[in-house]
């Protein structure tokens, strides 16, 4: 055994470039694959966890208190066996215009709802800071954690709440969690006052609305209790399902963790195929140790032993140290989850699936050695001491024949395309990691490029070009005139101004399935002004018209030319299909419509917003500037580009794991090379010593290896490159379609393109030269050996 | 003896009058100006109208056109006294210029200078705001209307005023013009803190006394109360006569209830030609005159498509600079969907005129009939022997035209009672709607308020959702909210929305009438309740406890109201004190946390004033903190809609 372990040990030494990258490779494919793990396990667990410490409602039902019969709801609820509990009705109101703080309106759209308690085991709400009591007292006001993320409020602060009599003081008394919207990704944020609170604020006359929930025993029965009810009861309010507030929850770690399952298979399909060609490698180079080892009484098994155990020792370092960073990767991803809910549900323990990931990766490794090793066992100890390593391979004939003319030109060059048929299986498989490394390299440069080109791309991802956004904090009564827009319209700095919205319209029950909410953008003009494209068909114009996003079109089973029925403002409204469009806003589900539309439906309904483009080289920083200076605080206008923030931070991520990616594929190209030159080395040990005989030199044959080399990865290139940049657009719309980008927004930039070209040379070359340096060692007095 | 005096006062009045168009008909315009505006009585469907034209400081035409009220026989007269609506801010501006003379304002410096506490909810605004932009509609105030109606309107400006800490101003305050009377309520509630005393007796004292106004007030003390004209509100075909004055619904208190006659006005339009002086009295100086007319911002005029020239208006201190036909002309119109106004001052041929109208000619389908402008414009031009023009009528017809006939079987659907919903429009507070089918079987709308008359239009559907309201009034479209089962849920109209009550709805409810029979609502069947020997209802329900007591009506009784309810318990937080129009009274409400803790109980306190009947109605609903719910929302909410009393 002692033997086995100072062999390994020799082989570690011997081979440390080689050992630090497959440690490294080992490492970055279990720094995704753990990420994955605690991705896939982190978004489900917080949610369901906190969903069931708060018991919260399935189904949360907003009713006009005049139009729909609470008690004839609550009733029908009860008397469903799927049901657990039924909230009584809670009085809720929704906050116009925002609430101030410090004189300005904070940015979070407010629904003010009566908290009644957490004794009454439903919508519970969990304090993070503050005084534990069941409800806020008079006069002050529950805020969801969320807020203190995007404001700078606190336990103590005041925010004046808009009402007809002016501003009314309430005290924040607690930072509170709810289930259902708990990472403030859904609009309006719930705020909490205590039983008869609204009534302390507003006239009761104007109160009209209440929120009713239902909790049922299993979250999985909430679409069929949902579509029962619609069947039996005419419902006229608005209501929102688990499935909603599960998918805002975790969308944004259902995208990043599906990309990086895929990347994590990849990286450890890759990781399993540099350890087979580096442990085949190793027994090429010790071959004729092995056969020494053998004849002293080494076995099979022994000898596999040693590369058994090189190689654990190898995974048992590589894998707690992407572990580690895969702990780190995933709080960090979900740093912005934790920072909403707070750590005090966030309990997802990643030891067992480290341990998993450990042992799954330890086995993986370890089966690979085993296989690979195996041919260790065919090794005959004569042979391989008698030849000093494998068995040469001589030329065949006609290729000798082809061969054995004498270069004219240059030795090196002949001896070069020498090295490339020596194994030609080898230079295949070499030819195909560089063909694999080509593809992923130009995938990292295009895909960075197109993603860090969103700003100025934005159409394609489904965002309008205008330059920025300004929203009215207080929106326009119906006979206002529209000041704003027309001072914009008369601006010769402005190209466009147009106003948009955002609505949610229902899709209505089918047959065993509830109403869906689809959000909606809703425009005041032609929407190819600022730029937004449909994939197919075209912009609706008319009042009956409407463009689908692309999932939403695949969900509904519905395409151009075909009548969609929404219900809009309560309507049940047919609308002509006459476009489709992509858009990472929403995952490509929702509509576009024309205001028109609307209006047509209901004369009151305003648009806040403006989307402003400028001419030419008008500077949108002192444009802002000259705006913010003549309408202060009554508009928050921003860059339209900021729109793409938290879209940029989720594409960020992407980037980053596409960085790995590109830098484990770095780690295979010199892996793979090298192992290549070294048993190239190894097969050609005695023409090598020939050569050097008559007098190359060492540097000579090194260049040689370089030109076998370069020949590969020329032949890989040109095939490689147009391929890649053939297959690459197509492969990421596969890769973005479960994004809702059925067509990527592929930018390719041309100079880096090209520049992956001498990277890829570059890297070979110095692959090559660093792994034939052996060459100085080899004497050409390993001719004497027959 | 008031009656003697009264009548000998009209005798006088008519005498005089008959000697000013014994004297004006000597001159042949004002023959062809009194000829062209007999006939155009005839062709608007306004049962009357004055007009006073003045020129140089003389009074050369004045006269009253058909009859004060449809249906009666009592003609209209210049001594008619009519609401002038917005005519009024221009002595509003001429109250200001007097006080910036005395050196007590400045036009110029920040409202907060005067009003320290004055603020929006974006400061750094609402600090730029001066006088100037007040007067002359760009301090970026959007229109809020009057949030909290009040029996006691002496505080209302100020109270009014305090309401604009919870408002955004949206843009930079003096860029653009806005039509918006909160820049006058500013000014008036400043003409009152400078000078010591209310806004009525300012005006009162300072404009209308040293001009001889004695038949216009500013405010509500006034001794013509009775002989005031409501005006008329828009039927079918007609105008049917209003049973009551409509306060203007965006003006508070500054001017909201200024009264006057065109007689009246010409003393005014005099002492504006004459730089500022009436008989000698000097009531402003000339600059100051001159800084009335002098433009400070402008907005778009009158369409070509509407018959106008699309030239812009300048808008002055309270006065309006127009070019019609190439004549400039200051003028200032008003109106409030009953009667109507305007005043024009022609500086260059000294000529001024006033027309007040017993119906909003404002409002009336001027695809029908023709505007204000039109006819001001034509009796300048007769004024000075020049053809009228076609200035202000519309040429080109634009009327929609709808061939969709709604089934019939489908009418029932939307038979019913329209309640408001949400926050109403000015021009609805206090109002509900019914859709009904007359005897012709025709499909209608009804506007009331309480069981008063407000409006009456025939309902033209488009389609199964949209419906044109026609009457001689413009057309306007109303939508009904169809749900998904096909039932109406209720309709928009005018910017307001309304639910359509369920009729089943009303099943639920019982009718509740107090012992002596002057009050009536609405409570749930469910509830129980008794009348005590003291006139008081008591109702019980689990920990509920409701009290409600009638009185008769009483000014100052909320405060007292909730602080008999208090008693001797320990108030922890009062909510905010709101009131509003409900029908034709005025309900003011406050919800208020007492005990100690953890035994805390809500009570709601609401009073119901009605000064038509001079009876109120006092409700207190007791609960523990914690129990509140949407029954007591729903049970208040039903009393106020069914609430009458007699």
């Amino acid at each position: 055994m002692k033997s086995i372990l100072l062999i390994t040990w020799a082989n570690i030494k011997r081979r440390k470039i080689q050992t630090f990258l497959v440690g490294i490779c080992i490492a970055l494919a279990a720094l995704l694959f753990s990420t994955m793990i605690g991705i896939s396990l982190g978004m489900k667990r917080p949610f369901e966890t906190l969903y069931s410490t708060l018991q919260a409602s399935h189904i949360v039902m907003q009713i006009d208190i005049n139009v729909d019969d609470a008690d004839e709801i609550t009733s029908w609820f009860q008397q469903q066996e799927e049901v657990k509990r039924v909230s009584a009705p809670r009085l809720s109101k929704r906050i116009r215009p925002n609430p101030i703080y410090k004189n300005k309106e904070i940015t979070n759209s407010v629904q003010l709802r009566e908290h009644h308690g957490n004794a009454q085991q439903q919508d519970m709400l969990s304090i993070m800071e503050g005084e534990a009591k069941e409800y806020p007292a008079p006069g002050e006001i529950w805020i969801p954690n969320h807020w203190r993320n995007n404001t700078a409020l606190s336990i103590g602060d005041t925010l004046m709440m808009p009402t007809n009599q002016g501003a009314y003081p309430l005290r924040i008394s607690a930072i509170v969690v709810d289930a259902q919207y708990a990472n403030g990704l859904a609009n309006p944020s719930p705020a909490w006052v205590g039983p008869g609170g609204l009534a302390m604020l507003f006239p009761l006359k104007d109160i009209s609305y209440a929120t009713i929930g239902v909790r049922l025993h299993r979250a999985e029965d909430t679409e069929t209790v949902w579509a029962r009810f619609n069947e039996a009861y005419s419902f006229k309010g608005f209501s929102t399902l688990y499935r909603f507030f599960k998918q805002v929850f975790q969308i944004v770690y259902q995208i990043t963790g599906g990309l990086l399952l895929v990347f994590a298979i990849f990286g450890i399909i890759v990781t399993l195929i540099i350890t087979s060609s580096v442990v085949n490698s190793a027994i090429k180079t010790d071959y004729k140790m092995i056969g020494m080892l053998k004849t002293q009484g080494f076995t099979n098994l022994n000898v596999i032993s040693a590369y058994l155990i090189q190689f654990f020792l190898i995974t048992c370092i590589a894998v707690p140290f992407g572990l580690l960073g895969g702990y780190f990767m995933t709080f960090l991803i979900f740093k912005p989850m934790i920072a909403a809910i707070g750590t005090i549900n966030f309990d997802i323990s990643l030891l067992w699936p480290s341990i998993g990931t450990f042992f799954a990766f330890l086995l993986g490794i370890l089966l690979i050695t085993y296989r690979t090793a195996s041919s260790a066992s065919q090794i005959l100890p004569v042979t391989a001491i008698r030849n000093n390593g494998p068995p040469q391979k001589s030329f065949s004939g006609s290729k000798q024949g082809l061969f054995s003319l004498r270069p004219k030109s240059h030795p090196v060059i002949f001896l070069g395309l020498r090295f490339l048929v020596t194994n030609k299986k080898r230079s295949l498989t070499m030819l195909v990691g560089l063909l694999f490394v080509i593809f992923v390299q130009l995938m990292y440069v295009n895909g960075q490029n197109s993603l860090y080109g969103i700003d100025h791309n934005r159409p394609a991802w489904g965002f309008n070009d205008s330059d920025l956004s300004v929203s009215q904090l207080t929106p326009l009564s119906q006979n206002e005139e529209d000041y704003f827009k027309e001072a914009m319209e008369d601006d010769d700095r402005v190209k466009v101004v147009m106003k948009r919205g955002f609505y949610g319209a229902t899709l209505p029950a089918q047959p065993g399935q509830a109403p869906k909410t689809i959000v909606g953008i809703i425009y005041d003009d032609d929407l190819e002004k600022i730029g937004l494209e449909q994939i197919e068909g075209r912009h609706p114009v008319f009042e009956n018209e409407i463009s689908l996003g692309v999932v939403s079109s695949q969900n509904i089973g519905k395409s151009i030319g075909d009548t969609l029925e929404l219900f809009v403002e309560g309507q049940l409204m047919p609308y002509s299909i006459v476009g489709l469009y992509q858009s990472l806003n929403n995952l490509s589900e929702g509509f576009y419509m024309r205001i028109e539309a609307m209006r047509e439906i209901n004369p009151l309904f305003q648009l806040n917003n403006y989307q402003l483009k400028l001419k030419r080289g008008v500077n949108s920083a002192s444009f802002k500037e000259d705006l913010e200076m003549s309408y202060g605080s009554a508009f928050n206008i921003s860059y339209s580009v900021d729109d793409l923030g938290q879209l940029k931070g989720i594409l960020r991520g992407i980037q980053d794991m596409m960085t790995l990616i590109s830098l484990l594929f770095i780690c295979v190209l010199f892996v793979t090379v090298y192992n290549d030159t070294v048993l190239s080395i190894r097969e050609s040990q005695r023409n090598l010593g020939i050569f050097k005989a008559i007098g190359m030199t060492p540097r000579q044959l090194q260049v040689a290896l370089v030109v076998k080399a370069l020949i590969i990865a020329a032949i890989a290139l040109i095939i490689g490159v147009p391929l890649s940049l053939y297959i690459l657009p197509r492969a990421l719309d596969q890769l973005t379609a479960v994004g809702g980008l059925t067509k990527f927004p592929y930018l390719m930039h041309l100079l880096w393109s090209a520049l992956v070209i001498p990277f890829i040379i570059i890297i070979t070359v110095l692959s090559v030269w660093i792994s034939s340096r052996r060459l100085l060692h080899i004497r050409p007095r390993i001719l004497v050996r027959e | 003896m008031y009656t003697i005096i009264h009548q000998i006062h009209m005798s006088m009045i008519l005498f005089c009058l008959s000697i000013s168009i014994t004297a004006q008909a000597q001159r042949p315009e004002l023959i062809e100006v009194d000829q062209y505006l007999t006939d155009y009585l005839q062709r608007i469907p306004v049962p009357g109208f004055s007009i006073a034209i003045v020129e140089d400081d003389q009074v050369t035409f004045s006269k009253g056109y058909g009859v004060e009220r449809a249906g009666a026989a009592q003609r209209m007269t210049p001594a008619s006294i009519l609401p002038i609506g917005a005519v009024a801010r221009g002595f509003t501006a001429m109250a200001i210029l007097q006080l910036v003379e005395e050196g007590k304002l400045s036009l110029d410096q920040p409202i907060v200078e005067y009003i320290p506490w004055f603020t929006t909810a974006n400061p750094e605004f609402s600090q730029q705001i001066t006088l100037r932009m007040c007067l002359s509609n760009t301090t970026a105030i959007p229109p809020q209307y009057r949030s909290q109606p009040s029996l006691d309107e002496s505080d209302a400006l100020a109270s009014f005023l305090e309401s604009f800490s919870a408002l955004m101003i949206k843009r930079k305050p003096g860029l653009s013009h806005e039509f918006s009377s909160e820049g006058y309520s500013i000014a008036g509630y400043l003409i009152s803190q400078v000078s010591g005393m209310s806004y009525e007796a300012y005006i009162k004292e300072k404009i209308l006394q040293p001009l001889r106004m004695t038949r216009s007030t500013a405010g509500p003390t006034f001794s013509y109360q009775s002989q005031i004209l409501h005006g008329h509100e828009m039927g079918l075909d007609a105008c049917t006569a209003a049973e009551a004055d409509r306060p203007d619904p965006n003006y508070a208190a500054a001017g909201s209830q200024t009264y006057s006659t065109v007689d009246d006005l010409s003393h005014y339009m005099i002492a504006l030609l004459n730089g500022g002086v009436y008989q000698g009295q000097r009531i402003l100086s000339e600059a100051a005159v001159n800084q009335l007319f002098q433009p400070n911002s402008s907005f778009e005029g009158l369409g070509t498509m509407l018959g106008g020239n699309g030239i812009d208006i300048q808008y002055a201190l309270g006065w309006m600079g127009m070019e019609i036909e190439g004549r400039p002309i200051m003028l200032h119109t008003g109106g409030n969907g009953q009667v109507a106004s305007i005043i024009g001052i022609n500086r260059q041929r000294q000529q001024a005129f006033a027309m007040l109208f017993n119906a909003d000619v404002n409002q009336l389908d001027r695809f029908e009939y023709p505007g204000m402008e039109h006819i001001i414009n034509n009796v300048i031009h007769l004024l000075n022997g020049e053809e009228t023009t076609d200035f202000g009528v519309i040429k080109d017809n634009l009327r929609i035209e709808e061939d969709y006939d709604l089934p019939a079987s489908d009418y029932q659907k939307y038979l019913g009672r329209y309640e408001p919903a949400g926050r109403q429009s000015p021009f609805f507070r206090g109002m509900s709607l019914e859709v009904r089918q007359n005897s012709g079987a025709l499909m209608e709308l009804l506007v009331h308020e309480d069981s008063t008359f407000k409006g009456h239009y025939e309902l033209d559907f488009t389609n199964e959702s949209r419906a044109i309201l026609r009457n001689i009034s413009q057309p306007q479209q109303i939508k009904f909210k169809i749900y998904p089962d096909g039932s109406i849920g209720g309709l928009f109209m005018r910017g307001s929305e309304f639910k359509k009550l369920d009729p089943d709805e009303s099943q639920k409810y019982t009718t509740v009438s107090s012992p002596d029979g002057t009050a009536s609502f609405e409570l749930p069947s469910n509830l129980s309740y008794r009348w005590t020997a003291d006139d008081e209802l008591v109702a019980e329900a689990d920990e509920l406890r409701m009290s409600l007591t009638l009185s008769t009506l009483s000014t100052t009784s909320f405060e007292n109201f909730v602080s008999t309810q208090l008693g001797s318990q320990l108030l922890v937080s009062s909510g905010l004190l709101n009131s509003m129009t409900i029908k034709k009274g005025i309900w003011t409400e406050q919800s208020l946390v007492t005990g100690s803790p953890g035994e805390l109980s809500q009570q709601l306190c609401a009073i119901f004033q009605d000064p038509t009947s001079k009876r109120q109605i006092n409700i207190a609903v007791v609960h523990p903190w914690g129990d509140y719910s949407i029954n007591t929302v729903k049970m208040i909410q039903r009393i106020q809609r069914s609430v009458i009393l007699r």
